[in-house]
């Protein structure tokens, strides 16, 4: 809501020119996109695909349906969504960094996923599609690393078509102190140690932690959809909050 | 709040189950076709949480069910049943029975279940050559074989024992009834019923007679 106003903006905890802000966030997925996938499932102790999956079970997704899966990157959701729309159907796999793109589509040419599934680099905050096209758009941790939030959420609400549905999975705030703090301890201190092993870069999940905690939480994230125009907004809590799925419909 | 998120990994193990199975199976994917994009909610009471199954081009899809879905018609058949009685789903012939007998409920289009029940009995997996591949095809033959030798044989101890069971019941507790006696006790009752039923009609005739009696006239 400041961040208009504001030249500046945040990058993790650091502040930096609204500007600079898109190029960072673009070397740390050039960066990362390589072992995204070994990543998540370290990291995540290969929780994040039951995460996907929940937003999966939460979509409605049928057959037929044109479906934008936005900050899509390597690919996860695009899948599955692929398969559920069918032959009929659509799905458009939209991501702001090239490399992320690219490992995405080699990935799902290798398993075979074709013919209902586009490529397309874009930028959230100013989506290429027209208004109304969209059933269903999902937006599976990518929304953190978007500077203009309020801007991506408005594009996203042009393009979606009456009755279409936004879900935004997201990491968020966990409910409880307990857990909180054993979430910092694991994020600060053990995620980028493994960052630095696996993926020789302990500065991008440095920034994953961080980013993570300037993300706005549940009930704000809730409120700028409203603000935005969405209706019937509600958030999910996953694994204690860590994670949260929005969900919010174009009416 | 979802912490474990245990439905979402229950879907999963079963999906993946499925997968793997059906690509056992070559010809899975083009049977098939016929349910294609078509959604059937599957409700195991063990379970405890509803699944969906989607049929895609070359793969299966199981999610959890959202309360919404089973509202607004996007589910095209739901079943309700429970673990015990999904071995008997094999058999198209016998989804009507298990209805009635309450094992089953079914809600939407039945076609569909049976379309699905086809298509799982007619899954033919050939066990031998999967395995020969790890094992050889000389030991594989063995296993396969001798599998299915005890597979027949306790098909027949179970008709066996059902069949010692019922005699039991009828000649030695004597807690059941023979068919035939069924029978017999059956014509019993028509013939209570039909001797009632003239003994009735003679009643009736007798009481007439006493209410208007003929009158003989006296010739005087």
């Amino acid at each position: 809501m400041n961040e208009q106003l504001d030249k500046n903006t945040h990058f993790g905890f650091k502040t930096v020119d609204k500007g600079e802000k898109s190029r960072l966030v673009a070397d740390v997925f050039h960066s990362v996109a390589d072992k995204y996938d070994v990543m998540n499932d370290l990291m995540s102790f290969g929780i994040h695909r039951l995460w996907k999956r929940f937003a999966l079970g939460c979509s409605g997704v049928r057959s037929g349906q044109k479906v934008l899966d936005l900050a899509g990157g390597t690919g996860d959701l695009s899948a599955k969504l692929a398969s559920l729309v069918g032959k009929k159907g659509q799905v458009v796999l939209a991501d702001i960094n090239e490399s992320m793109l690219k490992v995405g589509r080699d990935k799902l040419r290798d398993k075979g996923v074709v013919g209902n599934i586009e490529y397309v680099q874009a930028n959230a905050e100013q989506l290429p599609f027209e208004d109304n096209c969209f059933d269903l758009i999902t937006c599976g941790f990518g929304l953190r690393n978007v500077t203009d939030k309020n801007q991506a959420l408005a594009s996203i609400f042009r393009t979606l078509k009456p009755g279409g549905r936004l879900l935004v999975l997201e990491f968020s705030a966990p409910r409880h102190q307990i857990l909180s703090k054993l979430y910092d301890f694991y994020s600060f201190n053990v995620l980028p140690k493994i960052g630095q092993l696996v993926a020789n870069d302990s500065d991008s999940y440095q920034y994953l932690s961080e980013s993570i905690r300037m993300h706005p939480d549940q009930e704000t994230l809730k409120q700028m959809m409203e603000d935005v125009g969405y209706e019937q907004v509600e958030y999910f809590n996953l694994t204690g909050g860590i994670v949260a799925l929005h969900r919010g419909y174009k009416f | 709040m979802s912490f474990f998120l245990f439905p979402q990994l229950i879907t999963a193990t079963i999906e993946s189950a499925i997968n793997k199975l059906s690509k056992l199976d070559e010809s899975f994917f083009t049977r098939c076709q016929v349910v294609l994009g078509k959604r059937l909610l599957v409700d195991i009471q063990e379970l405890k949480t509803p699944i969906v199954l989607i049929c895609g081009e070359d793969k299966i899809t199981v999610l959890t069910a959202e309360a919404d879905q089973l509202a607004d018609g996007s589910i095209d058949c739901s079943i309700k049943t429970s673990l015990s009685v999904m071995k008997e789903l094999t058999d198209p012939n016998q989804i009507t029975r298990l209805i009635k007998d309450g094992h089953l409920a079914l809600d939407g289009d039945i076609g569909l279940a049976q379309q699905v029940s086809v298509i799982i009995n007619e899954t033919d997996i050939d066990w031998e050559e999967h395995l020969a591949y790890f094992i050889g095809d000389g030991l594989a033959h063995q296993i396969v074989t001798r599998f299915r030798q005890f597979s027949d044989l306790l098909e027949e101890k179970n008709t066996d024992l059902t069949r010692i069971l019922t005699e039991f019941a009828q000649d030695e507790w004597q807690v059941s009834p023979h068919p035939d006696e069924l029978q017999q006790f059956s014509r019993d009752v028509s013939d209570t019923r039909a001797k009632v039923d003239r003994l009735a009609t003679k009643l009736g005739q007798v009481s007439k007679q006493l209410k208007y009696p003929k009158v003989k006239r006296s010739q005087e």
